[in-house]
């Protein structure tokens, strides 16, 4: 399978992490990543914020420059990238729109090349094959699976799921013998990029849904994006000391979920490179800890 | 050969100041057809009238044109002073020189020079007028009642009481509606079940009405003064006639553990129960999908040996009756929009923000009403569904599906914001200690005592009511939290509630599109049916016959839904007034041996007034296929005509010959 | 008195019972002054003003015509004025052809609170038609512009591959007795076979241009029993059509569909449905191809102007003996008694002349809107070559283009003309 990576900024800086993680876990599918060339920024929500015809050429530019490079499907790890992708997509099913942002981005944008989140490149290989190809059950591990926002909405843009009540991450997980937790923070925000502008606000934020998760009996947490990630693991720590709790709960990529499932390590993975890490070299060991575990 | 009267109106001086009356009456006179022509000051009046019916009888008239004001003002008059000259009431027009003519135009040779074109026309119209008889279509003098809720009963009990027989068919096994199963009502907080049982056993005794109870219509034929409906009647396994009501069925069937419909599943029933003690009629019916006998052919059957009337009947069927009424009242109801993701309806979602059902101490209003009802699962003491316990912070939410867009019903349903306000008042009179908040958009509080009611709930009785939406309700530890927005204070709130209640919206009851296609009678994109005129034709519909009451009309409230069912009782006494209907006749008819059978206008007529029918001779052999319209229907637009490719179909008043006289008489 | 030179314009209006003509009473009743010209002709409906009063307005020598009723949603029963609109929006396309001045021709929706916009909307028109002058270009000649001719048909005759399969099919089907007669085409023309010793006479090949669903209504084939019908997937429309019309029961006819790759005519190269899809028995197979765009008459002539257009149609119908061959030989035309028979009124004179042959081509056009499949059997059977099939292909593009529908196409689609969508455009609507 031949998927059209577009990384954005952040997999290859701040969460290459995660492009590690990637790269492993669907290289051991057989999924090869080839990154659209010459790709550009997304427009973020900088964009949208200031012009929204820019808002529209930048991802039409990095849509058609995969079509251009002959990819059928586009696999944008990060959601706002992904839902920018999306945006720009249905936007051009009027020809109008689709003709003016052709000549603007210089390159013929067709609009048929699909776009897929992590959670649909799970599912395009199949669960029944994904389970098959288990060769570590994650038996001990009990799940809240993330989503955060962008994953799921804009509803009419992004199309995927049930925005209130999802529970695609669950069912990919279910099937690769993973307990999941029934959680009320699962499509609440982190607080996003107020990371850098108001750190306190994603502190309170991240506060809330770890405790959440724990409060359900999760004994990790799933995402599939990176800016959550950030929030999640890197501010852990700060959460920690703000609130005066331990809470050592690993965040996972979802792709190292999968990753583990199928027996690669947790080095393999990049898993040591998170900032709440239990540091194990084994799947089992990586699976097996839990908050406030020995490792 | 023609003999027309035309009779020029001065109107006083309305007329007569910008048209030359005179010249008028002059140049008329000399038209093709016209041997007779006069001006008078003032044509309406009684000495004006008499003119006309001498000039009827001296002169012979066998058509009279009055040009005067818009026929809308007097045709009625002429007419029917020209009937009683004797001359057919439908050889009459009017010519409107006033509000079309002298009344709009100042130059008076312009003014002149027009009215005596419209006298042309209205003389060539009543020129090719035929003389018409009223309609009469034979009426069966009784009424059917679709509905046994409050508005069905009122209406039923209306026209009984004037009088006629009534036939009340009602597909629960008891007649009484939603308003039987609320504890009080607003603004009086009455309770529910006193002000209306007396009136259920009213209409379960009056000599006049005949109740189906337990049945639905199955189909409808016929119109107006004939309607000849079957009924399917849905086996109880009860014989009622033999049945007393003692109970010893239900109270010894040992399959307890059914959730109660009356209770909206807030309680349990036995599978062969009475759906409340007070039901209309006060006898049980056998759930066949719980009941161990009916499920597997054999076995238990305590009920039947318990009873000692033996009114138990295992091999109950289905069974059919038909019954002629003249006329129909619709009253169905309503039922509550659901939060669950399975939905009937395209255009509505459930509320994923509220769990889509999935918690159980977020219930709707009607759930509500039987929590805290005396007679209700836990006898008046609110106990919250999950464990039974009191609950001491109670979240009402407002508007829950409706005036929502994206993903409920665009209308506001009228009631929620007064019941909202009844149901913390009723809270704070059980849980003294307890806390309501009410999340809402705007108080819609406008009938009798409403305004001063909702004042009542917040002021004195102290509930909490905060503008906003309610984002989302979760579950940590048996406590839903419910976070919302203060607007007015400006900040998001959160709530901890032990139980939520859903001002849900009002939608018509389910079944009702199927049934309004069996009246033929319009429905809006909700189902609510469709009255004739939303300001003077409130309880009437396009189908002539059927009438409308309550909620299945609009999301409204009692006081409304008895006032409607008093109104549509009173059009039905009018309908049935007599043996027989008279209908005016300038409607459509077709030449039968013309007619190509291609059938575009019966699919054009909006009163499905034109049938397929068959032409034969007088011993029945087929001849050929034709429309055929029912004169019983037919409301005279004309749409028929147009389509028709062979034009074998003509509207009486406005053939294609006066049409083309009229404009000819232009050239 | 107006100054006598200045051009006074007559105007009829025909308006509906209950909202413009008491929309107009209520002008009067608050006195507001509007221009003397108009004639009102009150109708119960919209509903009720067909195109045919139109025609009758300009014939009388009216200068404009107004057509007026209540605001869609509104509509006192229920919805005649839906009717309506969609009959009009169809009538204007084919008045553009025909050269008619669609600026004398109004549609407002004017309601009985409306007394302000009557007043204003006659006085627009009372001024717009003064400007515009007396309509004397309505049926007027002039000289006419020439227009490409279409090529004249090779005569080589090609029989084609399966003339022996439907022989065969033929000879069974008679054989075995349910059906009484085989309407197919003969060396010579169209045949009716009734013995199987006959099937021979039946012939396929690129001759086989006409569309035999003609024959359905014709009283002397019903009499001979039970039929079985060759058509060809461009002739199998006319059967849908009449089908939804009831003018058959589907069980009561056999229908043999002819694959077929084209006939011996341009119309053909635009084929794209080339298997008839109903048949109870198909012979032969040849997949759908998309059609060829190419340039044609009508796009020529609604290049010209709307006087050119007009000259060009006076001209054309100036040949009209009123032989009405284009009703007789239409599949679609099966009235007993067509309108033009009907003598009370006379709402389209008999006789050929300017005016009648005008209403008759404008009738028998817009009574197949939505209907006429374009076959072109009444250019083909019109003795003095007129171009008929121009007015059924301006109403076929216009259903297409208003109303995304094409007649016989699919059996489940609601027949065009009875019915109505709120969504219907009215741009044209004041």
């Amino acid at each position: 399978m031949n998927i059209g990576y577009y990384p954005g900024c952040a997999l290859h800086g701040s969460s290459n992490d995660y492009d590690q993680s990637l790269k492993a876990c669907l290289g051991a599918l057989g999924i090869s990543l080839q990154e659209v060339k010459d790709w550009i920024c997304c427009g973020a929500t900088a964009a949208h914020s200031l012009n929204h015809k820019l808002a529209l050429a930048l991802p039409a530019r990095n849509l058609a420059l995969a079509e251009r490079d002959g990819f059928k499907e586009v696999f944008a790890p990060c959601p706002l990238c992904s839902m920018q992708l999306l945006k720009v997509r249905k936007a051009v099913a009027d020809d109008s729109v689709r003709q003016e942002l052709s000549q603007i981005v210089e390159t013929e944008l067709r609009g048929e090349a699909e776009v897929l989140n992590l959670i649909q490149v799970f599912e395009s290989v199949g669960l029944d094959r994904l389970k098959t190809a288990v060769k570590q059950p994650l038996g001990s591990m009990s799940a809240a699976c993330y989503y955060g926002c962008l994953l799921l909405r804009p509803p009419d843009v992004v199309k995927f799921d049930d925005f209130e009540q999802p529970n695609s991450m669950e069912t990919l997980l279910t099937a690769l013998g993973a307990k999941t937790v029934e959680w009320s923070y699962k499509t609440e925000c982190c607080g996003a990029g107020m990371t850098m502008a108001s750190e306190d606000t994603v502190l309170e934020l991240a506060h809330k849904i770890l405790t959440n998760a724990v409060e359900h009996g999760a004994n990790c947490v799933v995402v599939a994006c990176p800016m959550c990630h950030v929030n999640l693991d890197m501010k852990q720590a700060a959460v920690e000391r703000k609130y005066g709790k331990k809470l050592d709960l690993t965040v996972y990529y979802l792709s190292d979920v999968v990753g583990l499932a199928l027996g690669l390590s947790g080095e393999q993975l990049g898993i040591d490179r998170h900032f709440v890490t239990h540091a194990p070299t084994t799947a089992k060991t990586a699976i097996a800890a839990g908050p406030g575990s020995e490792h | 050969m023609s003999r027309i009267g035309v009779f020029t109106c001065w109107c006083g001086e309305n007329i007569a100041r910008t048209v030359d009356v005179d010249e008028v009456a002059k140049q008329v006179g000399e038209l093709p057809g016209v041997v007779c022509s006069l001006n008078y000051k003032y044509m309406c009046s009684d000495p004006g009238q008499s003119i006309v019916r001498e000039k009827i009888a001296s002169e012979h008239l066998d058509g009279v044109v009055v040009a005067s004001c818009s026929p809308h003002m007097h045709l009625k008059t002429f007419r029917k002073a020209a009937q009683t000259a004797g001359l057919n009431p439908y050889l009459v027009e009017m010519a409107n020189v006033r509000e079309q003519c002298s009344w709009v135009h100042h130059d008076r040779g312009a003014a002149t020079h027009k009215a005596i074109d419209i006298i042309r026309m209205s003389v060539q119209k009543v020129r090719n007028d035929r003389a018409l008889a009223p309609i009469s279509v034979p009426v069966t003098r009784r009424a059917m009642v679709i509905g046994g809720g409050v508005a069905g009963i009122q209406a039923a009990l209306d026209i009984a009481d004037a009088g006629y027989e009534v036939v009340m068919v009602e597909r629960e096994p008891s007649i009484g509606g939603k308003m039987a199963g609320l504890s009080e009502t607003f603004p009086t907080l009455d309770c529910s079940q006193c002000i209306l049982t007396p009136r259920m056993v009213d209409v379960g005794q009056h000599p006049r009405i005949r109740l189906y109870s337990y049945s639905e219509v199955e189909a409808v034929e016929g119109f107006i003064g004939n309607f000849k409906v079957k009924i399917r009647q849905k086996p109880r396994y009860v014989d009622i006639s033999k049945c007393t009501g003692c109970g010893d069925c239900w109270t010894n069937c040992p399959i307890k553990k059914n959730p109660s419909e009356f209770d909206y599943g807030m309680g349990n029933r036995t599978a062969i129960y009475i759906p409340f003690p007070q039901a209309v009629p006060a006898r049980p019916v056998i759930d066949k999908i719980n009941c161990t006998r009916l499920k597997r052919g054999k076995g238990c059957e305590i009920c039947a040996k318990k009873c000692k009337a033996g009114a138990i009947d295992f091999n109950d069927q289905e069974k059919f009756v038909e019954e002629s009424v003249g006329a129909i009242v619709v009253a169905t109801g309503y039922t509550l929009y659901s939060i669950a993701k399975e939905q009937d309806k395209k255009s509505l979602s459930g509320y994923g923000e509220y769990g889509y059902g999935k918690y159980k101490d977020v219930i709707d209003s009607l759930q509500f009403e039987r929590l805290v009802s005396a007679s209700g699962p836990t006898n008046g003491v609110l106990k919250r569904p999950s464990d039974g316990a009191i609950p001491k912070n109670v979240v009402f939410i407002a508007c829950v599906g409706s005036r929502d867009n994206a993903k409920g019903v665009a209308y506001c349903s009228k009631i929620c914001c007064m019941y909202t306000a009844k149901h913390t008042m009723l809270y704070k009179h059980k849980v003294h200690d307890g806390k309501a908040h009410v999340f809402y958009m705007d108080i819609r509080s406008g009938g009798k005592g409403y305004d001063e009611f909702v004042r009542r709930a917040i002021e004195q009785d102290g509930a909490n009511y905060y503008r906003g939406r309610v984002s989302k309700i979760s579950q940590e530890n048996g406590k839903l939290i419910v976070r919302g927005a203060d607007t007015l204070a400006g900040m998001p709130i959160t709530v901890e509630a032990d139980l939520v209640v859903l001002a849900s919206a009002m939608r018509p009851a389910p079944g009702i599109e199927e049934l309004a296609q069996k009246l033929n009678v319009g429905y809006d994109e909700h189902g609510f049916l469709m009255e004739s005129h939303p300001k003077l034709r409130p309880v009437e519909t396009n189908a002539a016959g059927v009438y409308i009451a309550g909620a299945v009309h609009a999301p409204k409230d009692i006081p409304e839904s008895v006032a409607q069912a008093s109104a549509a009782a009173s059009k039905v006494q009018i309908t049935l007034a007599a043996d027989h209907l008279f209908r005016e006749p300038e409607i459509a008819g077709v030449s039968e041996q013309t007619c190509a059978a291609c059938y575009t206008c019966v699919r054009a007529c909006a009163y499905h007034a034109i049938d397929r029918a068959e032409v034969r001779t007088g011993r029945g052999v087929f001849i050929k296929h034709t429309a055929r319209v029912n004169p019983g229907l037919c409301m005279g637009c004309g749409t028929c005509v147009s389509v028709c490719p062979s034009k074998s179909i003509e509207l009486q008043g406005f053939t294609e010959q006066q049409i083309y006289a009229m404009v000819e008489s232009m050239a | 008195m107006n100054d006598v030179s200045q051009f006074e314009p007559k105007i009829l209006a025909y308006v509906c019972n209950w909202c413009t003509y008491l929309g107009a009473d209520l002008a009067g009743t608050t006195r507001l002054e509007y221009p003397p010209n108009i004639r009102i002709v009150r109708l119960p409906c919209t509903g009720r003003i067909d195109f045919n009063l139109l025609i009758k307005a300009f014939e009388v020598g009216a200068d404009a015509v107004l057509v007026s009723g209540c605001h869609p949603g509104d509509c006192h029963y229920t919805s005649g004025n839906y009717h309506a609109r969609r009959r009009w929006i169809l009538f204007r396309e084919l008045l553009d052809l025909l050269g008619f001045d669609l600026e004398r021709i109004h549609f407002t929706w004017i309601s009985a609170a409306e007394g302000k916009k009557f007043q204003q909307v006659v006085t627009d028109i009372t001024e717009k038609t003064r400007k515009l002058g007396p309509y004397t270009e309505l049926y007027a000649a002039a000289p006419v512009k020439d227009l490409p001719q279409p090529q004249p048909n090779p005569l080589q005759l090609q029989t084609f591959a399966t003339e022996n399969e439907l022989r065969a099919e033929a000879r069974k089907l008679l054989a075995e007795g349910a059906i009484k007669v085989v309407i197919g085409y003969g060396e010579r023309g169209p045949v009716l076979v009734t013995r199987p010793e006959d099937a021979d006479q039946l012939v396929w090949n690129n001759r086989c241009t006409a569309n035999l669903a003609m024959y359905l209504k014709r009283k002397e084939v019903k009499a001979l029993g039970r039929p079985a019908i060759v058509v060809k997937a461009c002739d199998e429309r006319s059967l849908v059509v009449l089908e939804k019309e009831s003018q058959f029961e589907r069980k009561d006819l056999h229908v043999i569909g002819m694959a077929c790759e084209g006939m011996e005519r341009p119309r053909c190269a635009n084929c794209a449905v080339r298997t008839p899809r109903f048949a109870d028995t198909t012979i032969g197979q040849f997949p759908q191809q998309t059609p060829t765009p190419r340039p044609n008459k009508l796009d020529a002539l609604m290049e010209m102007s709307r006087g050119e257009r007009m000259a060009f149609w006076v001209q054309e119908f100036d040949r009209c003996v009123k032989c009405y061959a284009c009703r007789q030989v239409c599949s679609l035309c099966y009235c007993e008694r067509c309108i033009v028979d009907k003598n009370q009124p006379i709402s389209i004179d008999p006789a050929p002349g300017t005016k009648g042959n005008f209403a008759w081509h404008i009738a028998r056009a817009f009574h197949l809107a939505g209907r006429c499949i374009g076959c072109g059997a009444c250019t083909q059977a019109c003795p003095v070559g007129i171009d008929l099939g121009l007015l059924n292909m301006q109403l076929a593009r216009a259903a297409k283009k208003h109303f995304a529908y094409q007649a016989g196409v699919d059996p489940s689609a609601e027949l065009l003309i009875g019915a109505f969508s709120q969504q219907d455009k009215e741009e044209f609507i004041g």
